[in-house]
C-alpha cells in the first residue's frame, strides 16, 4: 500500500557554505493496507522530516514513496495537492484548526476545497463518532485541548483516507485526555480500516500500533 | 537607580524582540502627526509675525477708524478727550475707484495717505527705472501700483505711465513689491494703489455717503500703554462706527482668511491623528497578542503588576518620543521648500517658523494620546491570568462596561479639545467632531448590518467567495477597522471637491444666469439718471437702483447695542466676530418688493401703506446673530436723526446672487429722505459691452465703482482653487494614513494567516485559490469602503450645503470618478505586494509550528 524506496534527505547547515547535515538515509519501508504502523526515534532523528516526504509535503533527495502505486514524485503542482488531499488526512501535535469556522465548517472545509459533495448527515455522524455531535457550531476557542484533537482527527477522517499521518497527536495533551482521545483515535482508524502512519515518541502508544520502527541514522529498523 | 536600569533593560529586550512591530508603531505615529505638526508651525508664524509685526500690519500703536469720512476736529476731539500722548500721527482713507489707462479701466483699492506713513516697517517698491527702493514719502501727483495692475492694464512702458484717478492724472512712480500692511492678497476684491492725500480732494472720489475706510494712525509716545489706551477710547466712545484698534489686539483681514484656512487644515489634520489613534489602538492589541505569553512567563516568574505596567508605559512612551523627532525633523526639513510654495504660489508673506512652546504642546499631544489609547492593553495586561501558558487561546481581557465607557469618553473629550483648539471655535470644533462621530456611527451601523445580513446567506455562495466573507463576518475587529479607516479617509477626500464644485457653480456667471455682468456702487443721487441713461444707451437694459443708507443701531427692545471689548486669553473666532460685527455700523435700504434672490421665511412682507412706525425685514441669520425676532423694535441712527422699525418679516437671501442684497431692509416712505447713495446691477452682457459700459462709466462718473462680476468671480475661484488644494493636501494625508493603515492591516493578516494557508493547502488548496481567497476577502472589504465613503462624503457635502448653506449641490463626477481609478489602482497595488507570501507558503511548517489555532485571533 505504501511503499517507501530508497529514501533520502539533507539539509543545508545554516551559517555552512557546502556541508550538509543527512536526516534520512536509504530509507525503505512498506506498511499494508489497514496496517499501523508507529515511527519512534529521539528528538532530531528525522520524524518529522520522514512525515514531511510521505505527506507530499517535501520532496526527497533521492528515492520514491508510492501510494496506492502511484509515485508522489511522478506527480506536480496542482496534481501533487489533489492526490494528497484526496488520499491523505494529517492529524497535528497542535491540532490547526482554523478559528473563525464552527466545529461543522472545520471538518467539512477539506471536501469544499475539493469541491466533493457532502450529505450533512455524514459530518454530523463523524462529530458524533468523536464525542462532538453536541458541539457543531462551537469554535475552536470553545473547545478543550481533546476536543480540539478529536475535531482534528474528524477533519482528517472525512475525506475517507488511504493514509493517515498522525504527528504525536496526544503530545499536546495531558495523559487521561490523550489516553481518551488516543482510544478514540484507534477506535476510527480500525473501524475505517485506514492505513496509519503514527510518529511518536511515546512507547506505550507505539505498542498499539502493528508494527513499530525506530528511526535512527537515518534509516528505519523494526522494534 | 537599579530599578530604573532593570526597567529599561525589560523595555530594551521587549523593543529589539519586536523590531518590525515597532517600525509599524513608529511610522504610523509620524504619518498621523505631521499634519498637526505642520499646522502648528503656521499657527505659531502667524502668531510671530502677528506680534512681532504687530505695529506694521495695522499701521501704527494704535489706530481709529471709521466706515465713513472723519475729520480733524473729531478726531482732535478724541485725543483731547483721551489725552492721547503720541510722537507722530499719520492720516490714510481707503475706497473703491474706478481708474483709466488708455482704454482700459479697472476697479481698485485707493489709499490716499498724508504725511508720516508708514509710521512702522517699510513700503518697498520698484521704481519706473526697474530699480528696487523704499518709498520715503508719497508727493502730490504720484502713484504706486500693485503689480498685477500693471499686467492688467497693460502698462508697458512704466516711465510714461499715467493713470487717471477720478478727476486727475497721476504719474506712475513705481509698482509696490512689498507693503507691511497687507501680507495677505490673494483673496482681495481688487488691486490697490497708492495716492497723496493731497491729490484726494482734486480726483473728487470721495463724496458723501461713499464707501470709505477713513484711518487716524498714531505712534505713542509709549507704544506698551497701546492697550490701555485703546481700553480707554472705547469707554469713552460708545460709538459702533468708531473703531479702535491696537498692535498686539489686531490682525489684518487677508490674515485672518488665512486664519480660518489654518483651522479648518488643523481640524482635517485631526482626522489623520484619529485614523492614527485607530490604528494604534490595533498594533497595540497586536502587541499584546504578540506578546502574551511573555508577559505571562514575567508573571509566573514574578514580576510585580506595577513593574509589568512601567515596562509597557516606557516603551511606548520611548516609541512615541522617537514618532515625535521623527516627525519633528521632517518637517524641520520641509520649511525650506514650504516656504518658497507660500512666497510662489500662495503669495503669503511669512516666515515659517516653530516656537519651544508649540513643540511642546505637540509632543504632549503625541505622548499622551498613545498612552490613553494604550489603558485597555494596559489593563489586559495586568489582568491576565498567567495560566494562560496552559491554556491555547485567550483572546484580550475584556475592560468592565464603566471602565470602557470612560475610556471612550475620555478619547472622544481629548478630540473635542484638540477640535476646539485647533479651529479656535467651540461651535465649530464640536460640529467638526460630532460629524465625525455620526459618520463613523454611520458607517458602523452599515458595514455591521451587512455583517450579519451577508450570513444569512453566505452559505450560498461558492466555496472561494464563502471563505472570503466568512473570514470578514468571523473577524468584526479587523474588518471593521480596515472598513471605518478607509471610509473616513474617502469620505474626506470625496467631500472637499463636492463642496468646491458646489461653490463654483453657484457663483460662476456662464453658469448661473441670474448673477449680474456688472455691479456698481457708490452712485450718488444727482448722477442717478443720467447713468440710467448712459447703461440704456450702451447696453439696452434698464437700471433699478437699489438705494444705501448709511447708519448705526442704537437699540433693540430699548436695550442699548454697544460694542462689545475683545478680552481674554483663548479668543475664539466666534467672539472675535462678534467684536467686529457690533463694532460697525449697518447699511439699510428700503423697498417695496421681495427680490428674486430673496424668500420671505417668516412674518409678512411690508403693508401697502406706511403706519406710524416703520416695518423692517431682517436677513435670517443676521437677525439670528443680533437676537431679533418679529415684532421687536430696533432703533437706528440714520445721520443723527433716530428711526425706529418693527421686525416684520425675517427673509432668506442668496448672497451668492451678486444682486445688491441687505441685512435690513426698510419699509418705503420712511429713508427716501436720508442721505443716500445708490448700487446697482446690470445683468448679462458680454466681456466688450462690460468694456464699453465702464469706460463709458469712468469718464461720466469717475466716483463709481464698477465690479466688472466675472472678472472678479474667475480672481475669487482662482483663491477658492488654492485654498481646496490646500485643504486636499491635507485631506490626502489622512488618505495616506488610511492606506498605511491598509497596509498594516492586510500584512498582519496575511502574516496571522499563514498557517492557516498552510493548512489549507495541505487540506488540497491551490496557490490560485488561496491567492483569490485573500484577495476577494480585502478588495471586497477595499470597495466597499470606496462605496460608502463615496456616498457618505456625498451625503454629507449635501447636508452641508443644501441643508446648511440652503444652496444648491452639484457634484463632482469628475474628482469622484479619479478618487476611484487612483483607489482601485492602489488597492491593487498594495494587495499585490502584501499577498506574496501566499506565493511562498510551507506547509511543512505546521509540523514543526506552535499554537494550535492557525489564525491567531
Amino acid at each position: 500500500m505504501i511503499t517507501i524506496k530508497n529514501l533520502s534527505k539533507s539539509y543545508q547547515l545554516a551559517n555552512e557554505t557546502s556541508e550538509k547535515m543527512t536526516i534520512l538515509h536509504d530509507l525503505n519501508l512498506t506498511v499494508g493496507t489497514g496496517e499501523v504502523v508507529a515511527v519512534v526515534g529521539s528528538s532530531g532523528s528525522g520524524k518529522s522530516t520522514l512525515l514531511g516526504l510521505v505527506s507530499g509535503l517535501d520532496q526527497p533527495d533521492h528515492g520514491e514513496i508510492l501510494i496506492h502505486n502511484k509515485s508522489l514524485q511522478s506527480l506536480r503542482g496542482n496534481d501533487l495537492t489533489n492526490f494528497r488531499a484526496s488520499h491523505i488526512g494529517v492529524v497535528f501535535q497542535q491540532f490547526h484548526l482554523v478559528s473563525h469556522l464552527t466545529a461543522y465548517e472545520n471538518v467539512t472545509l477539506p471536501l469544499e476545497i475539493l469541491d466533493k459533495p457532502f450529505v450533512k448527515k455524514d459530518v454530523e455522524d463523524i462529530l458524533k463518532q468523536v464525542g462532538l455531535g453536541h458541539r457543531l457550531d462551537h469554535k475552536p476557542t470553545q473547545l478543550s485541548g481533546g476536543e480540539s484533537q478529536r475535531l482534528a482527527l474528524a477533519r482528517a477522517l472525512i475525506i475517507k483516507p488511504s493514509l493517515l499521518l498522525a504527528d504525536e497527536p496526544s503530545g499536546s495533551l495531558d495523559a487521561e485526555t490523550g489516553e481518551k482521545v488516543m482510544n478514540l483515535f484507534f477506535e476510527q482508524i480500525r473501524l475505517n480500516n485506514t492505513t496509519t502512519m503514527l510518529v511518536t515518541h511515546d512507547m506505550d502508544l507505539a505498542r498499539r500500533c502493528d508494527k513499530i520502527y525506530k528511526l535512527h541514522g537515518g534509516k528505519l529498523q523494526a522494534v | 537607580m537599579q530599578k530604573l536600569l532593570k526597567l529599561f533593560y525589560f523595555v530594551q529586550k521587549d523593543l529589539l524582540s519586536q523590531k518590525k512591530l515597532n517600525s509599524f508603531f513608529v511610522f504610523n505615529l509620524v504619518l498621523g502627526f505631521l499634519g498637526f505638526l505642520l499646522l502648528q508651525v503656521f499657527q505659531v508664524s502667524l502668531d510671530q509675525q502677528t506680534k512681532n509685526k504687530a505695529q506694521e500690519i495695522l499701521g501704527g500703536d494704535i489706530v481709529i477708524s471709521a466706515r465713513r469720512l472723519i475729520n480733524e476736529a473729531e478726531v482732535k476731539t478724541i485725543e483731547d478727550k483721551v489725552n492721547l500722548q503720541f510722537q507722530k500721527r499719520a492720516k490714510s482713507t481707503d475706497f473703491f475707484a474706478m481708474i483709466k489707462f488708455g482704454e482700459q479701466s479697472r476697479l481698485v483699492l485707493v489709499r490716499s495717505v498724508g504725511d508720516n506713513y508708514p509710521l512702522y516697517g517699510n513700503l518697498e517698491i520698484k521704481n519706473s527705472d526697474g530699480n528696487n527702493a523704499t518709498l520715503i514719502k508719497i508727493m502730490s501727483g504720484e502713484v504706486y501700483v500693485d503689480p498685477e495692475l500693471v499686467d492688467q492694464l497693460k502698462i508697458t512702458d512704466l516711465k510714461t505711465a499715467n493713470l487717471k484717478v477720478g478727476d486727475v492724472d497721476l504719474k506712475l512712480e513705481g509698482v509696490l513689491t512689498s507693503d507691511p500692511s497687507r501680507t495677505f492678497r490673494l483673496g482681495a476684491l481688487a488691486p490697490f494703489i497708492l495716492i497723496s492725500e493731497k491729490d484726494l480732494a482734486a480726483t473728487n472720489l470721495v463724496k458723501a455717503g461713499s464707501t470709505v475706510t477713513t484711518s487716524f494712525l498714531y505712534k505713542l509716545n509709549n507704544p506698551a500703554a497701546a492697550d490701555s489706551a485703546k481700553t480707554e477710547l472705547e469707554k469713552n466712545y460708545l460709538d459702533p462706527s468708531l473703531r479702535f484698534s491696537s498692535a498686539l489686539q489686531e490682525e489684518d483681514g487677508g490674515n485672518r482668511v488665512f486664519r480660518y484656512l489654518i483651522d479648518y487644515l488643523g481640524l482635517v489634520s485631526l482626522i489623520s491623528i484619529g485614523l492614527c489613534f485607530l490604528c494604534l489602538s490595533y498594533m497595540l492589541n497586536w502587541f499584546f497578542q504578540v506578546q502574551k505569553k511573555t508577559i505571562a512567563i514575567y508573571k509566573i516568574l514574578g514580576m510585580p503588576d506595577t513593574t509589568l505596567l512601567k515596562v509597557q508605559v516606557l516603551k511606548n512612551l520611548i516609541l512615541s518620543i522617537s514618532s515625535f523627532k521623527i516627525a519633528l525633523v521632517i518637517i524641520l526639513l520641509s520649511l525650506a521648500p514650504l516656504q518658497s510654495l507660500l512666497d510662489n504660489y500662495f503669495k503669503i508673506v511669512i516666515r515659517l517658523t516653530i516656537s519651544p512652546m508649540q513643540i511642546f504642546i505637540s509632543f504632549l499631544v503625541v505622548v499622551i494620546g498613545p498612552q490613553l489609547i494604550a489603558i485597555p492593553t494596559y489593563l489586559a495586561a495586568m489582568s491576565m491570568n498567567p495560566l494562560i501558558l496552559l491554556r491555547q487561546e485567550v483572546s484580550q481581557a475584556n475592560l468592565s462596561r464603566r471602565l470602557m465607557i470612560a475610556w471612550v469618553a475620555s478619547v472622544a473629550l481629548l478630540f473635542w479639545g484638540l477640535a476646539v483648539w485647533q479651529s479656535h471655535s467651540i461651535q465649530t470644533g464640536s460640529v467638526f467632531i460630532f460629524g465625525l462621530l455620526a459618520a463613523t456611527v454611520v458607517a458602523w451601523l452599515f458595514i455591521s448590518s451587512l455583517r450579519k445580513l451577508t450570513a444569512l446567506f453566505v452559505h450560498k455562495f461558492n466555496f472561494e467567495l464563502r471563505y472570503a466573507f466568512l473570514s470578514l463576518i468571523r473577524k468584526p475587529g479587523s474588518t471593521d477597522l480596515i472598513f471605518m479607516t478607509m471610509t473616513l479617509s474617502v469620505v474626506v477626500l470625496t467631500l472637499l471637491p463636492h463642496i468646491k464644485k458646489s461653490i463654483v457653480e453657484e457663483v460662476r456667471p456662464e453658469v448661473s444666469s441670474k448673477i449680474p455682468s456688472v455691479f456698481m456702487f457708490d452712485i450718488q443721487m444727482d448722477q442717478k439718471d443720467e447713468l440710467i441713461k448712459i447703461v440704456k444707451e450702451k447696453v439696452g437694459q434698464d437700471l433699478d437702483m437699489t438705494p444705501l443708507v448709511r447708519s448705526r443701531i442704537l437699540k433693540i427692545n430699548d436695550q442699548s447695542y454697544e460694542r462689545v471689548e475683545e478680552q481674554g486669553f483663548f479668543k475664539t473666532r466666534e467672539s472675535e466676530n462678534e467684536a467686529r460685527f457690533r463694532n460697525r455700523g449697518v447699511n439699510l435700504t428700503y423697498k417695496a418688493n421681495l427680490q428674486d434672490s430673496e424668500e420671505l421665511l417668516k412674518g409678512k412682507w411690508f403693508s401697502a401703506t406706511p403706519g406710524e412706525m416703520a416695518e423692517i425685514s431682517l436677513e435670517e441669520k443676521y437677525a439670528e446673530r443680533i437676537g431679533a425676532k418679529i415684532g421687536d423694535v430696533m432703533t437706528f441712527d440714520v445721520q443723527g436723526l433716530e428711526i425706529k422699525g418693527k421686525v416684520a418679516s425675517i427673509r432668506r437671501v442668496r448672497w451668492t446672487s451678486f444682486q445688491p442684497n441687505f441685512f435690513i431692509t426698510f419699509q418705503p416712505g420712511f429713508l427716501e429722505e436720508a442721505p443716500q447713495v445708490y448700487l446697482s446691477a446690470v445683468n448679462q452682457i458680454n466681456q466688450e459691452q462690460v468694456r464699453v459700459l465702464q469706460n463709458a462709466v469712468v469718464d461720466r462718473f469717475a466716483n463709481i465703482s464698477i465690479i466688472n462680476v466675472k472678472q472678479s468671480v474667475e480672481k475669487s475661484l482662482v483663491f477658492i482653487d488654492q485654498m481646496a488644494l490646500a485643504l486636499q493636501i491635507m485631506a490626502t494625508l489622512a488618505l495616506v494614513v488610511g492606506f498605511f493603515i491598509f497596509i498594516i492591516l492586510i500584512n498582519t493578516q496575511v502574516g496571522e494567516r499563514i498557517n492557516e494557508m498552510n493548512l489549507l493547502q495541505v487540506l488540497g488548496s491551490t496557490q490560485d485559490q488561496l491567492y483569490r481567497i485573500m484577495i476577494t476577502q480585502f478588495s471586497l472589504i477595499a470597495f466597499l469602503s470606496l462605496l460608502v465613503g463615496l456616498g457618505l462624503g456625498s451625503l454629507i457635502a449635501y447636508v452641508i450645503m443644501a441643508v446648511m448653506f440652503k444652496l444648491g449641490i452639484y457634484f463632482d463626477y469628475v474628482s469622484m470618478l479619479s478618487l476611484i481609478v487612483v483607489l482601485v489602482s492602489l488597492t491593487f497595488g498594495v494587495l499585490k505586494v502584501s499577498m506574496r507570501p501566499l506565493r511562498n507558503l510551507q506547509p511543512l511548517a505546521l509540523l514543526k509550528n506552535e499554537g494550535g489555532l492557525v489564525d491567531g485571533k
